[in-house]
């Protein structure tokens, strides 16, 4: 894309009216103005495209194995272990992961917080893109798409916590959208569509911290089905559903620090001057936020240890493998965090994000599968399951790829608005 | 009275040298007890103070782990705010001329 953006002045669109005067059209705007044949060059000439054609070509046919064959021929799922790494990776690990709409959405639009602007899009985007992939997870895992209904609107649990979260994910995934449609309201030029959202735009925001504080704890509150399978150093039936919550906090942050960063890197045709000369200092900023997150977090995780009385399991094996979770998943990043900000490094808040993100979704692993039934034997997952797994998430990682190559979330569009 | 500040403080180290090495010589005698096992030194050390004990009613759990939580929470309201500080407080920037 940068060869043809050299070449020629329209591309990247960033208008409705073409240089020579006439309006681009939605399918010209989806082929990012190029020709067919250009487009296809560009994107042959990508080895990413590459990397996913490989993993698609194995992974479809699995996928489709699982729907015809069922969960038993990709994963090793039994009775024992349950969830597996569609629901420890893509649910419990994407969710968290995602918390970045509801943060960013609050700062920007009820803390005025406008020099977060040029990254709120771009939160608000990472954050649906997680959840709507978290359910897509969630289905494959369950296999039966047409009976999503059922736990929601025909086999009410309203005392169970599963209840609690697919009304919660469904009603902040609708939540979500209607924040993001601003952006593409602006790029096919349906102004009218705009102000309507723009109207409710207040109220979207407060209803998204409501849904989005209440179901991270819920997911965590979902382990609490499981008392005597998860370790009692990864489970805490008090605290479970705010350790849940207060680690999103970051993992949402650094996750918009990730893709951000990656985003100015790989695809910095795409940014306007804006987003790239305000990134830095808004790396920063995000970072204080991660790392006082991050202490409050340490603290209550030691309060549980103290509330269950299990300061005896820190000197086994187990203990000794918790300490190195909290280590290197949350007091590393959150010093390194400090420091970034004391020292103004925008580059050092970069890399303690990156060690962040993994802190998370290690976390997340540790508490749904590596020490789920930590008295019995261990789970290794099926390589058709890790395939799949993989696969759904490069299908993730080319949405966003598609959302942002087009719709205005890194840059400013300066047609009608 | 900067010769008398020197003699305190040869003193002091001194003193901070002797008790390092008596205590350094404790935690090794002591892991040599252990039969070098770090974690069942340091569980020893929490049977001896309290830390692990059999609680036999649920007064004296309660009594014992708000006990440690309120101990906690009264160290994070010291520590949030040094940290909090710690975090805002940028570096000074050094001024470097031009000759």
């Amino acid at each position: 894309m940068r060869f043809f953006s050299h070449q020629r002045p329209e591309i990247p669109i960033v208008d409705h009216i073409k240089s020579d005067g006439t309006e681009w059209t939605i399918k010209e705007k989806l082929w990012l103005g190029l020709s067919a044949s250009d487009y296809f060059k560009q994107f042959f000439r990508n080895p990413v495209n590459w990397l996913m054609i490989g993993i698609f070509a194995v992974g479809v046919p699995l996928i489709l194995q699982r729907y015809i064959y069922g969960l038993a021929a990709v994963t090793h799922a039994s009775n024992d272990y349950p969830w597996g790494l569609f629901l420890g990776f893509g649910l419990f690990g994407m969710v968290p992961l995602s918390a970045s709409g509801f943060m960013l959405g609050t700062t920007c639009e009820l803390f005025g917080r406008k020099d977060f602007h040029p990254i709120e899009r771009l939160a608000l985007l990472n954050g649906l893109l997680g959840y709507f992939f978290a359910v897509l997870f969630l289905e494959v895992d369950l296999g039966m798409p047409w009976r999503l209904p059922y736990p929601m609107f025909v086999s009410l649990g309203p005392a169970a916590v599963l209840f609690l979260v697919a009304w919660h994910v469904a009603t902040y995934l609708s939540v979500q959208i209607a924040e993001v449609l601003p952006a593409f309201f602006e790029w096919i030029g349906w102004l009218k569509g705009k102000r309507v959202i723009r109207k409710m735009v207040l109220g979207l925001t407060i209803a998204g911290i409501i849904l989005s504080t209440l179901h991270q704890g819920a997911l965590g509150a979902l382990f609490t089905y499981a008392p005597s399978k998860v370790h009692p150093l990864w489970l805490s039936a008090n605290f479970q559903w705010i350790h849940f919550f207060c680690s999103s906090i970051f993992a949402g942050l650094s996750m918009v620090i990730v893709s951000s960063t990656l985003i100015r890197n790989f695809a910095g045709w795409r940014c306007d001057d804006t987003f790239k000369n305000s990134l830095d200092d808004i790396t920063i900023k995000l970072g204080k936020g991660c790392s006082l997150a991050m202490i409050t977090y340490l603290v209550i995780k030691i309060v549980a240890i103290a509330h269950d009385q299990e300061w005896a399991y820190l000197l086994t094996g187990w203990g000794s493998y918790y300490l190195l979770e909290l280590g290197v998943g949350v007091v590393l990043p959150m010093f390194m965090f400090a420091t970034a900000v004391r020292n103004n490094s925008a580059t050092l808040a970069r890399a303690a994000a990156w060690i962040t993100v993994f802190g998370i979704i290690w976390n997340r692993l540790n508490t749904s599968m590596i020490t789920y039934n930590w008295q019995l034997y261990p789970e290794i997952p099926h390589w058709k399951e890790v395939w799949i797994t993989v696969t759904i998430y490069s299908l993730y990682f080319l949405t966003y790829r598609f959302i942002i190559y087009r719709l205005p979330i890194v840059y400013n569009w300066k047609g009608k608005k | 009275m900067e010769n008398r500040y020197s003699t305190t403080g040869k003193i002091l180290l001194a003193t901070g040298s002797i008790m390092c090495i008596w205590v350094g010589a404790a935690v090794i005698n002591a892991l040599s007890y252990m039969n070098w096992s770090v974690s069942e030194l340091i569980g020893q050390y929490l049977a001896a103070t309290g830390m692990i004990k059999p609680l036999h009613t649920m007064v004296d759990f309660y009594t014992h782990i708000k006990g440690i939580e309120y101990l906690i929470c009264v160290a994070f309201f010291v520590a949030f705010p040094t940290f909090y500080i710690y975090v805002n407080k940028e570096q000074k920037k050094v001024q470097v001329t031009k000759e």
